[in-house]
């Protein structure tokens, strides 16, 4: 089975007492209360796609609530930025995601603020958090599908 | 970088670097992470010196400064010198540091970069030299070193330089 975000932990179990509370992050992540998990999916969708992670972006991840296919399409096919199924809120996390992969130290403040105004304080953090582990765990699924190889 | 931080921390200091920290503005994940943090230290399977490498490699290339000025206690009881330190930079694989250090330089440097592209020949080094469970334990920490120094960069408002320091990994 191809490894993704989504089923990490089973690669990651054996590292014994760390494997725990890494999962538990994961969990508290997608359940806090200030960003909808269902725009942390488009998050996730938008940095597979930015890794090139085909068996990441096969995937609809089990804690949030299915997205419609075709608003998926869309944003694989970068048109989120003009798309009307896009909300506002979306396109500034959207954008904030581009710019998060790039480089955090090359988020510009205009870019942050849109993601403040639209989130508030604490969604602003949850998101950055959020950003970091589901890259993380993009980024090791990627490096252990070849060490499986 | 952002000259002024873009949120506040929370007030009130609980002693505990991350819970003082704006991440305590999301009471619902800052336990966890906190958590998470202390296991990658204090049950590491891989020594600590090790993990030190590995976390400034991530610090050093995410350019946080709050996390380069840092040295984790047990890392420096496990033999970690700043003469070791001043090794972890662009070509370690010719620096003095040990085989192993330089494996983990450069699994730290496949997940920051492109790790789609790890040879086949590094993921095969990898598998050799660690054991499972180091090799998740590593994969583990990494995440959490990488994500929790984005937070910081992200928010913002970091001294431009900062004092090394020594700080207690939490218990």
């Amino acid at each position: 089975m191809p490894v993704t975000s989504a089923n990490l932990i089973d690669q990651l179990a054996i590292a014994g007492e760390a494997a725990a509370p890494f999962e538990e992050v994961w969990r508290a992540i997608w359940n806090q209360p200030y960003v909808a998990a269902e725009i942390l999916e488009l998050c996730r969708l938008n940095l597979a796609r930015l890794h090139r992670a085909e068996a990441e972006l096969a995937i609809r991840m089990p804690l949030a609530q299915p997205l419609p296919e075709d608003k998926i399409a869309s944003l694989l096919r970068e048109n989120w930025m003009t798309d009307q199924r896009f909300s506002q809120v979306e396109r500034a996390v959207l954008n904030f995601t581009e710019w998060y992969y790039i480089s955090p130290q090359s988020i510009p403040d205009e870019v942050a603020g849109e993601v403040i105004a639209g989130l508030g304080e604490s969604g602003f953090v949850a998101l950055i958090e959020a950003l970091g582990f589901i890259d993380g765990r993009i980024r090791i699924a990627l490096i252990y599908s070849r060490i499986q190889d | 970088m952002a000259a002024v931080a873009r949120v506040q921390a929370p007030q009130g200091q609980t002693g505990d670097p991350i819970r003082d920290s704006a991440l305590g503005l999301v009471p619902e994940t800052v336990d966890p992470i906190a958590r998470l943090n202390r296991h990658a230290w204090r049950s590491s399977p891989v020594r600590a010196s090790l993990l030190e490498i590995v976390r400034l490699r991530n610090a050093r290339t995410v350019n946080c400064q709050f996390c380069k000025s840092v040295r984790y206690d047990l890392a420096r009881r496990d033999g970690l010198t700043e003469s070791k330190v001043d090794q972890i930079r662009d070509g370690y694989e010719q620096s003095a540091l040990a085989d192993d250090e330089k494996l983990a330089l450069a699994f730290a440097d496949a997940y920051l970069h492109d790790p789609k592209t790890i040879s086949a020949e590094l993921a095969a080094r990898l598998k050799q030299h660690f054991t499972p469970a180091q090799l998740a334990h590593l994969a583990i920490a990494l995440i959490a070193f990488n994500a929790t120094s984005r937070c910081a960069v992200s928010i913002g408002g970091m001294p431009d330089n900062l004092p090394v320091m020594e700080i207690t990994a939490p218990e």
